[in-house]
């Protein structure tokens, strides 16, 4: 009486002039920062990390791969963005249509001018319809004149027409959160006096001369989308009302689909959004836009899973799902979804610490070491073992589950030992803070594949030096984790409140009292996060960190809606302080400037979110007296998720 | 004990077609099911019979081809099954629908009756509780849990977040929900289907079929509004109480809890103490 979840929308295959989809996933444009950069001309050169990044996503099964691109030399947000119309790139973006289309899978160009957005610091040259910088960042544009847009329009041309010659198969241009395009559609960045402005009709010229331009020049079978902001969310920005008149005069301006998308850089956690936007939120964007034009729409916002998709395409939400994190994390969700692996597929859980980070260098995830590593890391890169050994891992946190999957996947005899009752080590503390508990994602993924590949975990079993020796394995990994440290702050003896380490008090939630003091010396979630934690439970916070704001190393959208919760809940934030000295029923703090002091009272309970030490007495016991022996994780050094998996990974195929 | 389980047979599909002439449901070409509800009916009945011995008769009214439903239910371990079909109850609504059951039920005798607490196709639970009224017994809706014991019914309702328990004297008649229980796999058997005609019964010829049927439908169409699984945010508030409509899953503020904090120990002794704690302790 049960029916069957086929998934006969999302696998069906989607038309859209002469190009045919083989199913409804699509990997949705991105900066990938794979580009090369070797000085003044030499840039935006489309690498080899390139072509392998996207080819990885077909292998996985998607539909098209869509490779974001700045058609403009002049005006390039990083140079790490690839050049849409640059000689040197011909080779590699042959190779790129070539290699994904042997997958059945299509390539499509994404053509963007950066106008008054940037990733660099200085950017080059920044031009809008008007002069205005775009409030998220300081540096000011030029004013286009005629002369300047006819160029850019060129360029557009010319990297569409060139691409189509070189095999790919549709193109899409950026009216979305950065660039160009955007602005001259923008009531509020468009003030131009001349055609160009003025009137909708006339703020919509510009792009609809850039449309027929591009149609003129590949034709009229050749597909032509727009990834279209709908909504932007700014203050002084347009909505939904706005986008969907934006949507109906390219339909009639003869585009052939629609890409949702939302944000722009001065709201850009709602372009990539993170954790707190709930999996899916955009689809009403979708469709309204359904609901207002009649060409393809393809969705956007946090879709992770295919039933997720599924229903979205069958309740005509959108025509084609659009995935970019999640194909990051696991490419072959498509494949797993056609297979029927649904436990299989490893969900992004929209940290956007690797993909976005606060680096910015290049795209990378916490949980899949093989993006950006697809040539060494990627799929089928997974060599059997040599010679099986039996391999005993200490610690089933994520360094010592990573070891346990991959060496197993290799066909090594493994066994895991676990001093808790569960699996997942810190993780399970992370998850508890507000907005985390998707990591949990993180330990379910490999703990599934240890059930499938049949790796026993030994739970409740502290592993000493008598049960190594009585095990006798040939391979031992101890990821046994990492200690809290508490810093021996002057007066801490005999100060008058609870002072304790915040893993101690995510783990005892009752020894958290009513007036709290975070002291956010680490940067990352730690701090900002268990504070973010103890308003949740009510309690007056105050957040005192020697950094110039609350989680400087969480990923800046992470950040931003974190501090925003903070000030919203009320809680007392005191940045460029360090803690001094406890006195008695006082905190003393200290400006990390001019050394001045400030003495804080009426606190119960003082939280430290500092470093930690590794636990490694097995590693050192062993080391040098067994055959092999290594350490993984934590127990290494203590770091994030991402070092601990990507050097798991890595270990794990050493075995 | 004499247990009687009426079924209904239902489209499989949620996209049920409305004939535009008749504005009843087309039911060629959708393939037919037990109704879910009656299914986990014809268990309970099955799993009291099994625990007190007795005999359970399944009953369904509805044209020829419902007698595969009651097939369907003789495979479940029904002891006996039988099929109410008469042109002259055709367009029966609830209230004929209710009356004609009844007389079928004592007609055949019955110590307890079961249904579904509705059907998936018209959605109107009315049919058990006509029947109650008009043999004037106890009747249980929204019922969770069933149980006889030392021949008095023991019935659990569920009610929004609370359960009621109830007692009574049998007979009487339960509406039973869906996850009452998991209905047990159909095996073979080679019992057969017995038809009733309305000449079979005592009826006034008044109360039934399209006669007997004050219900008039007046117009069914496809709801525009679908239940979709998205949030739609209000356009006309601003960017930022757009933006905290999303993160709070399309709610303005995300209510405060009194939330309590302390050992495991205190915590228990707390709640132990917490003012109307006690009415949800059973």
């Amino acid at each position: 009486m049960e029916t069957r979840n086929d998934f006969k929308h999302l696998l069906s295959p989607f038309t859209m002039g002469k190009v045919t989809f083989k199913n409804r996933f699509v990997f949705l444009p991105h900066h990938t920062g794979y580009a090369l950069d070797e000085g003044y001309l030499e840039n935006g050169l489309f690498s080899d990390r390139n072509v392998r990044h996207y080819v990885e996503r077909a292998k996985g099964g998607a539909a098209a791969v869509t490779v974001s691109q700045n058609v403009d030399p002049n005006s390039q947000m990083s140079f790490k963005y690839v050049l849409g119309f640059e000689p040197r790139n011909k080779d590699n973006f042959k190779r790129l249509a070539d290699e994904v289309h042997e997958y059945g899978c299509k390539a499509i160009t994404q053509l963007n001018q950066g106008g008054h957005t940037t990733l660099m610091n200085p950017p080059q040259l920044l031009v809008a319809p008007t002069q205005m910088n775009e409030p998220y960042c300081h540096f000011n544009t030029k004013e286009l004149e005629k002369e300047d847009m006819e160029l850019i329009k060129e360029y557009y041309v010319n990297s569409a027409a060139w691409q189509k010659e070189l095999g790919w198969d549709a193109v899409e241009l950026k009216i979305a959160h950065d660039g160009l395009l955007r602005t001259f559609v923008s009531p509020f960045f468009n003030r131009r006096e001349d055609e160009y402005g003025g009137s909708f009709e006339n703020r919509m010229r510009y792009p609809l001369e850039v449309i027929a331009a591009i149609r003129e020049a590949v034709g009229p079978d050749y597909p032509i989308g727009i990834r279209l902001c709908v909504d932007e969310f700014t203050w002084y920005g347009y909505s939904l009302e706005y986008g969907m008149k934006i949507a109906k005069a390219l339909e009639k301006g003869g585009v052939d689909y629609l890409s949702t998308d939302a944000g722009t850089f001065s709201s850009w956690y709602m372009q990539i959004p993170p954790s707190p936007l709930p999996l899916g939120w955009a689809i009403y964007e979708s469709a309204e836009l359904k609901k207002n034009v009649d060409i393809p729409i393809t969705a956007f916002g946090r879709i992770n899973d295919p039933v997720q998709a599924e229903t979205i395409l069958a309740e005509g939400n959108a025509d084609l799902i659009g995935m970019c994190r999640q194909l990051l994390c696991d490419p072959q969700t498509p494949n797993k979804t056609m297979e029927g692996r649904l436990d299989d597929i490893r969900h992004c859980i929209g940290c956007n610490e690797g993909c976005v980070g606060v680096d910015g260098i290049y795209v990378e995830c916490i949980q899949n070491p093989g993006v950006s590593r697809e040539k060494r890391l990627g799929i089928g890169t997974l060599e059997e073992a040599k010679e099986k050994k039996h391999v005993m891992v200490v610690g089933a946190g994520v360094a010592g589950l990573k070891v346990a999957e991959i060496a197993a996947k290799r066909g090594h005899n493994v066994q895991v030992y676990e001093k808790d009752s569960v699996v997942g080590g810190q993780v399970r503390l992370a998850e508890k803070l507000p907005y985390r508990n998707e990591l949990e994602e993180v330990y379910r993924y490999m703990k599934i594949q240890l059930q499938e590949l049949g790796v026993p975990v030994y739970y409740n079993t502290e592993v000493d030096e008598a049960l190594v020796m009585q095990e006798d394995p040939e391979v031992l990994v101890v990821a046994t984790g990492s200690s809290p440290l508490i810093p021996d702050f002057k007066g801490l003896k005999t100060a008058e409140m609870a002072v304790m380490d915040v893993r101690t008090a995510l783990k005892n939630v009752e020894k958290i009292g009513n007036n709290v003091l975070v002291y956010d010396d680490i940067g990352f979630w730690q701090g900002g996060g268990v504070a973010d934690y103890c308003q949740a439970l009510n309690a007056q916070v105050t957040v005192v960190t020697p950094s110039a704001s609350v989680g400087v190393d969480i990923e800046s959208g992470q950040a931003y809606l974190l501090n925003k919760r903070l000030y919203e809940n009320g809680a007392r934030i005191i940045t460029n302080h360090a803690i001094a000295r406890f006195d008695g029923g006082d905190v003393v703090l200290e400006n990390v400037y001019n050394h001045e002091e400030m003495r804080l009272g009426g606190l119960d309970t003082v939280l430290i979110a500092g470093q930690s030490r590794s636990v490694n007495g097995l590693y050192k016991a062993f080391k040098g007296k067994r055959p092999e022996v290594y350490s993984a994780g934590d127990c290494v050094a203590p770091r994030a998720i991402e070092q601990a998996i990507l050097e798991a990974e890595v270990l794990a195929r050493r075995i | 004990m004499n247990i009687i389980v009426f079924v209904k047979q239902v489209p499989d599909t949620s996209e049920v077609k409305i004939d535009s002439k008749t504005n009843n449901l087309v039911r060629e070409g959708v393939p037919s099911i037990i109704n879910p509800y009656d299914e986990n009916g014809m268990e309970t009945a099955l799993a009291l019979r099994d625990e007190l011995g007795g005999k359970v008769t399944v009953v369904s009214m509805g044209p020829m081809q419902a007698s595969s439903t009651l097939e369907y239910c003789l495979k479940m371990g029904a002891d006996e099954a039988v099929l109410v079909s008469d042109r002259l109850i055709g367009g029966s609504d609830t209230l004929a629908t209710g009356y004609t059951l009844s007389e079928v039920a004592k007609k055949l005798g019955y110590d307890l009756i079961i249904c579904g607490n509705e059907a998936i196709d018209g959605c109107t639970g009315q049919v058990g509780p006509i029947m109650a009224e008009n043999l004037g017994i106890p009747q249980f809706t929204y019922v969770r849990d069933v149980q006889v014991e030392a021949g008095r019914l023991k019935v659990q309702r569920e009610v929004g977040r609370n359960i009621e328990f109830y007692e009574a004297e049998l007979p009487a008649l339960v509406c039973v929900l869906k996850d009452i229980n998991r209905p047990r796999k159909a095996e073979k058997t080679d019992k057969k289907v017995r038809l009733m005609k309305v000449a079979d019964l005592d009826l006034d010829l008044q109360k039934i079929g399209n006669g007997g049927s004050p219900t008039k439908v007046v117009k069914i169409k496809m709801s525009d509004a679908r239940a979709k699984s998205y949030v739609t945010i209000d356009d006309s508030l601003s960017a930022e109480e757009r933006i905290r409509m999303i993160i709070n899953g399309g709610i303005e503020k995300k209510e405060k809890i009194d939330l309590w904090r302390g050992t495991p120990e205190a915590i228990s002794d707390r709640l132990m103490e917490y003012d109307g704690f006690s009415r949800y302790i059973v």
